[in-house]
């Protein structure tokens, strides 16, 4: 693993949850290894805290599971987003970009502009 | 679950693993590595739990279970809890079924819901027995199409001969169809051929299943046996079972033959009919259908027609005794308040110990417990008193049912619709387990209401019996205690004033000195011989004679009904000179027959002209004595002495009755609420069929039954007598109904007079261990025990006051009720009333008293230490 991993934000690991299954069903394990190949393995993810993230999402309605084959023939809990869940998606990523730019616009900002 | 959990880690962690085999790492090591980059895999699963949430059904069983321990811890508030819930679900279970039996299935019949009863009423009709002239019924079963069987039948005492002793039985005379309608099947035999309703075809009869066993002892060689019913030939052709019960106090049944001339009478409303709807047609339509074809004959027959409607109603309502739903009421409403002021009880207790368990609460809230979660938690504990209240219910019930069943005479049983369906059925368990929830519910809803806004702080503070709180608290206590002493007076005043009226009911009577008369009943036979009223009146002369010279009888006199023997004898009659203005306001008076003796037996005083004598015969001037109320009624401002009356219109063909006499009232009908008009008659000049004989014995008059019997087969050898009892025997089994409310009200009455002050006393004793502390500082800064008396008492007594102001407007709107539904209740019974609030203001004050005196003996040291 790369030294320079950065933590991941509080809140945003249930975003990026969403984003991963969102391209397609993936067990628990698959979605830790989407995160890390689409993040090139800049983002931190606690293992032990996936699976209570995803039990959250399952209660709340945003994705389902279902027990399914895995590319090594073994049985494991696939998780597939459902309408809820992409609706959420959206909303939190509209928000996030909000969020992006307002904090990036403060910290751009110069001594003149205030 | 759990499994999936650990088979969905296990999956992660292995894939993890094979993936850094690929990539090199030794297998053992790999696993490892896998292991320690998971995590804490307990903790992780731990998360995952919480992260699902708690189903519903899992933190209600949890809330059960908790329940069941906190009640187990509190074994005392428990038993107290759930004994004063029993109580009140027990009663409601045990009404429940009473009124079930009577008012929701009387018949028992397997097509109940598709029978209705037929009947032709008057615009302004006061008789509600709905009948029908023949030739009316005949044009409807011909013209009719929504009912597939329709039967008529009509009812008629007959004296039956089966080769020992003759005797009198309820007979129905019903035409064909009538067992088909029913839908029943025969035990025994057969049902009557559709022939058999032709004159000429008619001997034959079916039994009940009641008479067989009595007095055919259960033989099933009966079926084939001729017997004798007013003097003719019948065989036995069926035998009913136990369920074919109608109409209501049936014996046996025999065709009903019209004679062609009575298929032609149209005047005579006599018969009723019940009919069975075809299938998919609801009464309305049958109703519908029936109003059209009544409207037709009417304009087809208007002399006989004229101002005469038809109703269709279901049959159920027609065989529930009309008078006794709106007591079957007044009985569940009663019940519904016991249940009231048993669950303030409980609501009072809950309450009390909430205060104690402030604390628990607290911390339960400052654990995170919501506070819909924590009401929910007390709300369980109630409902869960609520349910093991309602199997101490269900027993009390059974055990109530089983006085009730028990405490009516077995001759009175068979007459009484719906008597043999008064059980704990599935329905009473359902309603029971319904009224415990409400109750539950009620019970545990002001506190489950009070936790929710608990000042964490203040109390999480403050010692747990500290009572500087308590402002709301005190308010919601005082106002269920309130409310109960209110409640309990309602009850208590309903009751002392139902007890009070049969009271007042039997009482009237005790001036015919009814211990020492013998009633007995006897019917004479439609037969060619009694055809001739001169007959008729030659037996009952005879039979006067023979009954009056037995030893032991002081005198015998003949009426055709006592006073409350249920025998209405009602009917329509004219005075000269008075035409009705309106043609449907006819007059109404209850009729009687009587011997020239009948006054001087009951002792009643003639007020005006003259008694009747043995000069009064069927050739001499028609007479008639009437009494004082007919008098008032009728003759407001003269001597109805010398006017003529007739009985029906004025028009008919009745002959003018001269009055003679005017007498004292005597009270007919016991639901009456005054003594009715009553026109007597010398039996002579009107000689009935059915008549009753009243022997003023010396000793017992049951000792004479025999010796009576035997004087009547002396004039008529195959005569029976029947009912022979003391008339206060016989006022006693008719007025059973009233006693059995009475009794019941009393019950209940006594039941809220018993919760409320133990609801009183609670709260005052619970009060007085509140305030320990504060009447401790008051003794030792200087007050007497009388200060300290007064000082618990003075809430005790508002509380009292406050609940009899709010209960006595309420009381005397029941009593209002009441005095609608029973003549000897006056709503504005001032000493009933008077009387009721003093019992209930003597418990609730030694309610208050016991524990006032606990406040004097408080010790000021202990008292000042208690924290």
């Amino acid at each position: 693993m790369d030294k320079k991993q950065m933590e991941l934000l509080q809140g945003t690991l249930d975003m990026l949850i969403l984003k991963a299954v969102s391209l397609g069903p993936l067990h628990g394990y698959g979605v830790l290894l989407r995160i890390q190949q689409i993040s090139k393995d800049r983002l931190e993810i606690q293992q032990g805290s996936l699976y209570p993230a995803l039990y959250r999402l399952e209660h709340q309605g945003w994705i389902t599971s279902e027990w399914g084959e895995s590319e090594n023939k073994r049985k494991a809990k696939y998780y597939r987003l459902t309408a809820a869940g992409k609706r959420k998606l959206q909303t939190e990523a509209e928000k996030w970009n909000r969020m992006a730019d307002v904090i990036a616009g403060i910290l751009q900002s110069t001594p003149g502009e205030v | 679950m759990e499994r999936e959990m650990d088979a969905e880690i296990r999956f992660h962690i292995e894939s993890f693993a094979e993936d850094l085999v690929r990539s090199g790492v030794p297998c053992e090591e790999a696993l490892r590595r896998a292991r320690i980059e998971f995590g804490g895999i307990e903790r992780a699963k731990e998360e995952c739990r919480d992260a699902r949430g708690v189903s519903f059904l899992d933190s209600v069983l949890q809330d059960l279970r908790f329940a069941l321990r906190m009640l187990r811890k509190n074994p005392g508030f428990t038993a107290v809890g759930v004994l004063t819930l029993g109580i009140g679900i027990g009663a409601n279970a045990a009404i429940f079924s009473v009124a079930q039996g009577f008012l929701l299935k009387p018949l028992a019949l397997p097509q109940e819901d598709r029978l209705v009863a037929v009947g032709e009423l008057q615009a302004n009709d006061r008789n509600d027995t709905i009948r029908v002239s023949p030739a009316n019924y005949l044009d409807w079963v011909s013209q009719s199409h929504s009912f597939d069987h329709v039967s008529a039948f009509d009812w008629g005492s007959v004296n039956l001969n089966a080769g020992s002793v003759p005797f009198t039985a309820q007979g129905i005379r019903v035409s064909a169809g009538f067992f088909e309608a029913l839908g029943v099947k025969p035990l025994l035999g057969r049902i009557f051929l559709p022939d058999e309703d032709q004159p000429g075809h008619e001997k034959e009869l079916i039994l009940t299943r009641g008479l067989w066993e009595r007095e055919f002892g259960s033989d099933a060689n009966a079926i084939g046996k001729t017997v004798r019913i007013d003097g003719s030939a019948y065989t036995v052709v069926g035998v009913m079972d136990k369920g074919c019960k109608f109409p209501q106090s049936v014996e046996l049944w025999l065709p009903l033959a019209l004679e062609p001339q009575a298929r032609r009478n149209r005047q005579d409303r006599f018969l009723q009919v019940m009919a069975h709807l075809k299938p998919g047609i609801a009464r309305e339509q049958a109703f519908a259908e029936m109003k059209t074809i009544s409207g037709r004959l009417s304009r087809q027959y208007p002399e006989a027609n004229r101002n005469w409607t038809v109703q269709v109603i279901p049959l159920r309502d027609y065989a529930v005794f009309h008078g006794s739903a709106p007591f079957m009421f007044l009985l569940m409403g009663t019940a519904g308040l016991v249940l009231l002021i048993a669950c303030a009880n409980v609501a009072n207790l809950l309450l009390a110990r909430a205060t104690g368990r402030r604390k628990e609460i607290a911390v339960r809230a400052a654990l995170g417990a919501g506070r819909w979660r924590v009401a929910r938690q007390l709300l369980c504990e109630s409902l869960v008193l609520g349910l093991l209240g309602s199997i101490v219910g269900l027993l009390l019930a059974k055990w109530a049912i089983y006085l009730f069943l028990a405490n009516m005479p077995p001759e009175l049983e068979r007459f009484v619709a719906g008597w043999d369906q008064i059980r704990l059925d599935a329905m009473v368990f359902l309603f029971a387990m319904v009224v415990a929830a409400t109750a539950g519910i009620l019970a545990g809803l002001a506190p489950a209401l009070q936790s929710r806004r608990p000042d964490l702080n203040a109390v999480l503070k403050e010692g747990v019996k500290n009572s500087s709180d308590g402002g709301s608290r005190h308010r919601v206590r005082s106002a269920i205690v309130v409310a109960q002493v209110s409640l309990a007076l309602i009850l208590m005043i309903g009751s002392g004033l139902m007890v009070k009226g049969f009271r007042t009911l039997l009482d009237t009577n005790r001036r015919f000195q009814p211990e020492s008369l013998l009633a007995l009943r006897l019917v004479l036979p439609d037969s060619p011989t009694y055809k001739d009223p001169h007959r008729r009146a030659a037996f009952y002369d005879q039979t006067l004679q023979e009954l009056s010279a037995l030893p032991g009888v002081r005198s015998a006199a003949l009426v055709t009904g006592f006073p409350f023997s249920g025998l209405m004898n009602d009917g329509t009659f004219s005075i000269e000179g008075q035409p009705v203005t309106d043609a449907g306001a006819q007059r109404f008076a209850v009729m009687k027959d009587i011997s020239a003796n009948y006054f001087e037996t009951m002792g009643v005083a003639l007020r005006e002209g003259r008694p009747f004598n043995d000069l009064d015969g069927a050739e001499s001037r028609l007479v008639a004595i009437v009494s004082e109320r007919f008098a008032r009624l009728y003759f407001p401002s003269e001597s109805p002495l010398g006017h003529r009356i007739k009985t029906g219109a004025e028009s008919s063909s009745e002959s003018w009755l001269t009055i003679v006499g005017v007498v004292r009232d005597i009270k007919y009908n016991w639901s009456a609420s005054m003594p009715e008009p009553v026109v007597y008659r010398p039996y002579r000049q009107a000689p009935p069929y059915y008549v009753a004989f009243g022997l003023r014995t010396e000793g017992d008059p049951a000792s004479l039954v025999p010796a009576a019997r035997l004087a009547v087969t002396r004039v008529s050898r195959d005569q029976p007598i029947f009912n022979t009892e003391s008339l206060d025997r016989v006022i006693r089994d008719n007025t059973l109904p009233i006693a059995y409310v009475a009794a019941m009200m009393a019950a209940a009455g006594l039941l809220a007079l018993l919760l409320a002050s133990i609801g009183v006393y609670g709260v005052m004793a619970y009060s007085v261990v509140e305030r320990t502390h504060e009447i401790g500082v008051r003794i030792v800064v200087g007050a007497g025990y009388r200060d300290v008396v007064r000082l618990v008492l003075r809430r005790g007594v508002l509380l009292m006051v406050l609940g009899f102001a709010t209960g006595l407007p309420c009381a005397y709107g029941l009593a209002r009720l009441e005095a609608n539904l029973l003549a000897g209740i006056s709503a504005s019974d001032f000493w009933a009333f008077s009387w009721v609030t003093a019992v209930l203001a003597v418990a609730s004050l030694l309610a208050c008293y016991i524990p006032a005196r606990r406040a004097m003996k408080v010790d000021p040291m202990v008292a000042l230490k208690y924290e």
